[in-house]
């Protein structure tokens, strides 16, 4: 114990703060020290170094192997790490249901024909993007300025054995979603293969990240920079509505959306997926009826 | 291939015809919530080319629509009409078959169904491209999202 002299209360809060007091005490060239000490000396305490953190010897508990990460998995790192400590993101949760859209799927699918879930979820994306053009939008760099894209380019998330890649399928907004379906399919199959242009890989409006094939609830997508918001998606799940008089057992897509906070307020965000699940509800709404 | 632009007309042969009906009650609600200014009979259009796009290869047919009232107007595509279409959703009538002139699709409406009469003359479509055609139109007129795909 230290024969420095201090309230427990002064002695927590030079804990918290990392103070060293028998140091500080030393420096002062007293015996005793208060609150008001503690805070001019500020932090004197050295803060681990970020790296530090994973400065450990696992090998000291029990045998370990090293692999060393691809030069795109190292980068993808950086650009998550880069992402998430400068964007103020915001993640909002809700389900949409598919009973429709299943149900067209499966006559396709009948007919021969197969159509990914992804593929109407890109078209009802895109449509969203051109109702609500601030979300078809990038901070400039002095974050000064919002330059408003007039494309809509989608970001998909293609989980590779070495590392995230996001190619781009471009204008979007101008394809049919059988279309849609087949460059996603090609996107990704190239993406396996590393046989994606640098060119294939930037300039989106917005991405998705679809964990539907595997499992889960909900997760936090991370913004993937320039763009403002990313759209995550995870497994259907047949759950109970209740139609005012009955449970319905419906087929339900969780979806996640996160946007970055500078641009989006909250309120604008939820209209915006409010609209994106109605659409997928109800997708006969994408049909653009010609007029006279 | 399919090509309805060769069309010789119906003229000389007896015309074949191919009729389907179908639930409409996701085109009703479709329409019911559509601006008065939606042109049905465009949209009825758009499922045709749309349809013809699925089923074959190259350009769709340019396609005219036919009004009850004798008039006619050609939308999309260039060249000769290789399709008229006659909205008769507006009227009591159910079906329409021409004696003469190009390969025409008649669209009626009654209650929750449409009723789609074709006539073709299967020297110059056939009848395989002509079912399938017209089952493909049909498809849309009972789940119109189909146009999306």
């Amino acid at each position: 114990m230290s024969d420095v002299i201090i309230s427990p209360s002064t002695r927590r809060f030079a804990a918290e703060r990392g103070v060293d007091i028998d140091a500080l005490a030393k420096r002062l060239g007293r015996t005793t020290l208060t609150r008001d000490d503690i805070l001019a000396a500020g932090t004197t305490a050295p803060q681990p170094a970020a790296s530090s953190l994973w400065d450990v010897d696992h090998a000291a508990w029990g045998p370990v192997r090293e692999e060393p990460l691809t030069k795109l998995a190292q980068r993808s790192a950086s650009n998550l790490l880069a992402a998430h400590s400068l964007i103020p993101a915001v993640t909002h949760h809700d389900s949409a249901d598919v009973t429709r859209i299943e149900a067209l799927r499966a006559s396709l699918r009948s007919e021969g024909r197969k159509i990914t879930a992804l593929a109407f979820h890109v078209a009802v994306l895109a449509r969203c993007l051109r109702e609500f053009p601030r979300f078809n939008a990038s901070l400039s760099a002095a974050g000064d300025r919002l330059i408003l894209k007039s494309y809509i380019h989608i970001g998909i998330a293609v989980d590779t054995p070495y590392g995230l890649v996001v190619p781009v399928l471009r204008d979007a907004d101008q394809k049919r979603v059988g279309q849609i379906s087949d460059e996603i399919a090609d996107l990704a199959k190239r993406a396996q293969a590393r046989k994606l242009r640098p060119t294939e890989m930037g300039g989106g409006s917005m991405s998705i990240s679809n964990l539907g094939g595997i499992g889960g609830e909900a997760f936090t997508p991370i913004i993937n920079p320039p763009e403002l918001a990313i759209l995550g998606l995870t497994r259907t799940e047949v759950r109970p509505v209740w139609d005012g008089t009955a449970f319905l057992p419906r087929p339900k897509v969780p979806l996640d959306l996160s946007y970055d906070h500078r641009v989006i307020n909250g309120a604008d965000a939820a209209r915006f997926f409010a609209r994106n699940r109605d659409l997928i509800a109800n997708p006969d709404e994408l049909l653009t009826l010609p007029q006279r | 291939m399919a090509d309805l632009a060769r069309f010789s007309g119906l003229s000389g042969s007896a015309p074949s015809v191919l009729t389907a009906q179908v639930d409409g009650t996701a085109l009703v609600a479709l329409l019911a919530k559509a601006s008065p200014t939606a042109d049905r009979g465009r949209l009825f259009a758009e499922f045709a080319t749309g349809a013809w796009r699925a089923c074959f290869e190259g350009a769709a047919p340019s396609t005219s629509i036919l009004l009850p009232d004798g008039s006619e107007r050609v939308i999309g595509g260039a060249g000769q009409v290789g399709l008229r279409l006659l909205d008769l959703t507006e009227t009591r009538l159910t079906s329409y078959v021409p004696g003469s002139g190009g390969p025409t699709l008649a669209v009626a409406h009654s209650r929750q169904d449409f009723a789609l009469t074709f006539t073709f003359n299967s020297t110059d479509l056939p009848l395989p491209d002509a079912i399938a055609w017209l089952d493909e139109v049909a498809a849309r007129f009972e789940d119109p999202i189909r146009q999306l795909i």
